[in-house]
């Protein structure tokens, strides 16, 4: 069509005059697409050791009066959860303990825990895979099956102990009675980026954790349910606790852990499914405050090139005014020479938004490279040590749709302006 | 006549010998349970209150020396007992309560009592806050075996002894006695696992009369930490604490000693 050769051919002659408003939406895309790569990547390795931290993407707990959150025979129950989900289902049992009162020594250095978790690690060797390891790791545990005083530590810990993997270390805790007791334990993995997933956090074998806390051979008090290399979306999940609902007598369901923990009584056996973001409501505020900042970059960075191009381009039409006479004098209709502009500009920002993708592409590969464990407590969105952006092609797409669309509405008002003007007048303008 | 001396001879010998057996005989298993709790009972003051001067100093390895003194009431026949912090500056004020099988640590600063546990450290020390109440060595205890050895120039026994419940800080004790006047000489307190946590020495003991009757108090007790230390120039040293008594009487004191607003009142001079 000969709109697009002239909008072509107009672009490429005033290149010039079009390079500040092709570098301002380069430059405000690649922004706004970066701090979304950014955000999503960010979240995306906060919810991985979320996802580990909590045992995959669901967990089941059991309470009843007299025994809250403690579960006895659980190979049978592990059993039935078994049956009840479909074969790629990881279902793995695992004990939790309050770990306040225990703590690791080594050399007469004393470190502070939190949190005990007892892990079967054949089980959940997929889901600790995206464990970032600085020594050691899962094969250390797999290759000396027979051994079962292990531990993965964090880094902050060992350093704080001054241990390396292969150095044996005292762990001191109260069992379940509140019985002093302590145990040797060999560091079999260091593992960093876990922040508030992991920092004062320690993973053992599980039936040696039990032990160790005095329990009998058939507890635990968690059954985790994992999916490794699967979406799983809120209607998947509803799916499984219909599901589970047919073999256990499951309490309705939450959005808050703390809706099934803190009831006051169950007369018979009743058991929680915990989805992980149940887990994550302290969390989910600061995810939204982070998806709220980056909209508000966006919105403000789709602001500022709609107002730039806009009003630059309302300035170029009104220079181009004589053009315009001369189309109009040649018979051009005006919703061609409305066309022919709108085309112009939308060629020029796509190209610009083109140009702002491979912007990002190059910017979020640069900036993947630092390591950014220095900052405090910020490791939780790292991998590595790094962060690694993630693209969001919805949110993409949005943000590329909105700056073009709302763009080509600016140009489309100056270009109704200007064309109302008579081809006589158009033609006496001199610029 | 040679045949006489020899015969006087060796029963004298025998006579000699089977005195000395006498004398030297095993101790049973009744003793051994009368002597625990001899040393039980020498640690509390069940017809008087106790008050003392306690200067708890602590040593860590590399780090020099903290000290803390500290007035503690004690009313072992109600289970009750105050420490009120006289020194250093900064935890003038503070003081821990045991009253109604509760302990409370107040902070003047906050001016709030907190829950505690006899199992806590006193101040970050090396000494736990039960220590510094009586001792339920054949109450909360099992003797899972006792042997006669010596401790120093001490005759003693040494009784390996087994918590009967879970109230207790430690389940498995060592306990040094010694024999002649049921004093406990040394302490050993291990984990469920068997592991040694620490090693509490009491060295030797002063007499302070009530009524006329004696009573034996610690001078000192030096508690090592088998835990927490440091290894300096490669050789491991572990923490301890030193805790000194003085100015002990017995003497009853008054009833509001043993409660929550004496602590806020000493806290505020």
């Amino acid at each position: 069509m000969y709109q697009t050769k002239i909008a072509l051919r107009s672009l490429i002659y005033r290149k010039n005059q079009y390079v500040s408003l092709f570098l301002v939406c380069m430059f405000g895309v690649a922004i706004s697409l970066g701090a979304i790569a950014v955000s999503t990547g960010m979240i995306h390795s906060l919810n991985q050791k979320a996802k580990i931290y909590y045992g995959g993407d669901f967990a089941l707990m059991c309470a009843k009066d007299g025994a809250w959150l403690d579960m006895y025979n659980y190979e049978e129950h592990l059993a039935t959860v078994k049956s009840l989900l479909p074969a790629s289902a990881i279902v793995s049992p695992r004990i939790e303990l309050d770990g306040r009162r225990g703590s690791f020594y080594f050399e007469g250095v004393q470190a502070l825990q939190q949190t005990f978790k007892g892990i079967e690690i054949e089980n959940e060797s997929p889901l600790l895979s995206s464990f970032t390891f600085t020594e050691g790791g899962i094969q250390n545990v797999l290759d000396s099956p027979e051994q079962k005083n292990w531990v993965f530590i964090s880094l902050p810990i060992a350093k704080m102990l001054g241990v390396h993997v292969g150095d044996e270390i005292t762990l001191q805790l109260e069992t379940f009675d509140n019985i002093l007791n302590t145990v040797q334990i060999e560091v079999k993995g260091i593992f960093q980026d876990s922040s508030v997933f992991g920092m004062y956090t320690s993973y053992f074998d599980f039936n040696f954790l039990k032990a160790a806390y005095s329990r009998p051979p058939d507890y635990a008090n968690r059954i985790c349910v994992n999916f490794p290399h699967e979406n799983i979306t809120v209607k998947k999940l509803h799916a499984f606790y219909d599901s589970l609902s047919k073999g256990l007598n499951l309490y309705h369901w939450v959005d808050d852990k703390d809706d099934f923990i803190d009831v006051d009584s169950f007369k018979v056996e009743t058991w929680g499914f915990i989805p992980l973001s149940a887990n994550l409501n302290d969390v989910e505020i600061m995810q939204l405050a982070m998806d709220a900042i980056i909209t508000f970059i966006v919105v403000i960075l789709t602001l500022i090139i709609i107002a730039g191009i806009g009003s630059t381009y309302r300035v170029l039409i009104m220079k181009r005014i004589n053009e315009i006479g001369i189309y109009m004098a040649v018979g051009m209709k005006k919703s061609s020479i409305v066309s022919t502009l709108l085309f112009e500009s939308f060629l020029l920002l796509l190209t610009g938004c083109l140009g702002g993708i491979i912007l990002t592409v190059l910017g979020c590969s640069f900036i993947s490279v630092f390591d950014f464990s220095f900052i405090p407590s910020f490791d939780m969105f790292l991998e590595k040590g790094n962060l690694c952006p993630r693209a969001d092609v919805l949110k993409s797409v949005a943000v590329i749709v909105s700056v073009i669309l709302a763009t080509l509405l600016a140009v489309l008002y100056a270009t109704f302006k200007s064309i109302k003007i008579m081809p006589v007048e158009a033609l006496a303008v001199t610029e | 006549m040679n045949n006489y001396a020899f015969k006087k001879h060796f029963l004298s010998s025998v006579f000699a010998f089977f005195a000395l057996s006498f004398s030297l005989h095993a101790i049973t298993d009744s003793e051994a349970l009368s002597l625990l709790k001899k040393a039980e009972d020498s640690t509390a003051f069940y017809s008087t209150d106790f008050t003392a001067s306690y200067e708890v100093a602590q040593q860590k390895p590399g780090e020099g020396r903290s000290v803390t003194n500290a007035t503690i009431y004690r009313r072992d026949s109600e289970l009750k007992w105050t420490i009120l912090i006289q020194a250093p500056l900064k935890d003038k004020g503070k003081g821990y309560l045991q009253t109604e099988n509760s302990i409370w640590f107040y902070d003047p600063a906050d001016r709030r009592f907190t829950f505690s546990s006899s199992k806590d450290k006193f101040q970050g020390t090396n000494a736990n806050t039960s220590d510094f109440a009586p001792q339920k060595y054949s109450s909360d205890y099992t003797i899972a075996a006792f042997e006669e050895t010596k401790l120093g120039k001490f005759e003693c026994v040494l009784f390996t002894l087994k918590a009967k419940g879970k109230n207790v800080d430690y389940p498995q004790i060592k306990l040094w006695v010694t024999k002649d006047d049921g004093l406990t000489r040394k302490k050993e307190d291990y984990s469920l696992s068997g592991q040694k946590l620490r090693t509490t020495a009491i060295p030797s003991y002063q007499k302070v009369y009530e009524n006329g009757l004696p009573y034996q108090i610690p001078v000192s007790m030096v508690i090592q930490d088998n835990l927490k230390g440091k290894k300096i120039n490669g050789k491991m040293s572990y923490e301890s604490t030193s805790i000194s008594i003085s100015n002990a009487t017995l003497a009853k004191q008054d009833d509001a000693v043993y409660t929550k607003p004496y602590l806020e009142l000493m806290s505020g001079k």
